[in-house]
C-alpha cells in the first residue's frame, strides 16, 4: 500500500484532502520566479569571493559608523 | 569572442549571443530569459534542466549553447498551449506531483520525451524514464502516478 492512501474511514473536512496549490499553474509553466530567475540591471553577480572573517573565532566589538 | 546562434526555441526562431564556453543552460536563461529550465547541479545529476533538442531529452547545463545552431529546441515554457495545460501539466497540479517545484519543469520535459517514445507506459519504464531526474521534497510515487494519468488521458484524446 502506498503511503498516502487513506489509513481510517473516518472523513475530514481538510486533513487528507488534496486541494490544488495556488501556485501549480506558475509552476507548472516555468513562470515560477525563484530568487535564481530574477534579476537586475546592472546586478552584482557573486562567485568566489565572499566576505567573510579572517578570524575563526572571535567576540564582535561595536563597530564605528565614521567615514571609513 | 562570442558566437552568434541562430536556433528554434518552442516553435519561435530565436537569435542570441553567447560566449564559446557557455552552457545552452546559461544562454537560455541568461540570454533568452527562459527561466523555466532550472539548474540544480550543473553536472548532468540532477535533470532539472531538462530540454529537448531536434525531440532530444538532454541536460542543458551539459550542452554548449553554440551547440544550439539550426536545431529546434523545446523547453517547459513551451509545453502549454496558450491558456491550455498540457495534459501533464495538469495532471502534476491534481496529483500534487509537485511542492517547491525546481525539479518540475524537468520531469515534465522528460515526462513528454518518454510518452512522445512510449505512450503506454508501464510503472517501471515511468521510473527508469524519469530516472534521470531527482525530486527531494515529492517523492516520485505521485510523480509517476501523474505520469501514469496523463498518459492514459492522452491515450483517450
Amino acid at each position: 500500500m502506498s503511503l498516502d492512501t487513506s489509513f481510517t474511514n473516518q472523513k475530514f473536512k481538510s486533513v487528507g484532502t488534496r486541494p490544488l496549490r495556488p501556485d501549480g499553474i506558475d509552476k507548472v509553466t516555468g513562470r515560477a520566479k525563484y530568487g535564481a530567475d530574477a534579476s537586475a540591471p546592472g546586478q552584482l553577480v557573486g562567485g568566489g569571493h565572499d566576505l567573510g572573517s579572517h578570524l575563526p573565532q572571535a567576540r564582535r566589538v561595536p563597530a564605528h559608523g565614521g567615514p571609513s | 569572442m562570442s558566437v552568434k546562434v541562430s536556433t528554434t526555441i518552442n516553435g519561435d526562431s530565436v537569435d542570441f549571443i553567447c560566449e564559446p564556453d557557455e552552457t545552452l543552460l546559461d544562454a537560455l536563461r541568461n540570454r533568452v530569459g527562459l527561466t523555466g529550465a532550472k539548474e540544480g547541479c550543473g553536472t548532468g545529476d540532477c535533470g532539472a534542466c531538462s530540454i529537448t533538442i531536434d525531440g532530444r531529452l538532454v541536460c542543458s547545463c551539459l550542452v554548449l549553447g553554440a551547440e544550439a545552431e539550426g536545431r529546434e529546441i523545446e523547453t517547459v515554457e513551451g509545453m502549454a498551449d496558450g491558456d491550455k495545460l498540457h495534459p501533464l501539466q495538469r495532471k502534476f497540479i491534481e496529483h500534487a506531483a509537485l511542492q517547491c517545484g525546481i525539479c518540475t519543469p524537468g520531469f515534465l520535459i522528460a515526462a513528454r520525451a518518454l510518452l512522445d517514445r512510449n505512450p503506454d507506459p508501464d510503472e517501471e519504464e515511468i521510473r527508469f524514464g524519469l530516472a534521470g531526474n531527482l525530486c527531494r521534497c515529492t517523492g516520485y510515487d505521485k510523480i509517476v502516478r501523474a505520469v501514469q494519468d496523463a498518459a492514459k488521458e492522452m491515450r483517450g484524446a
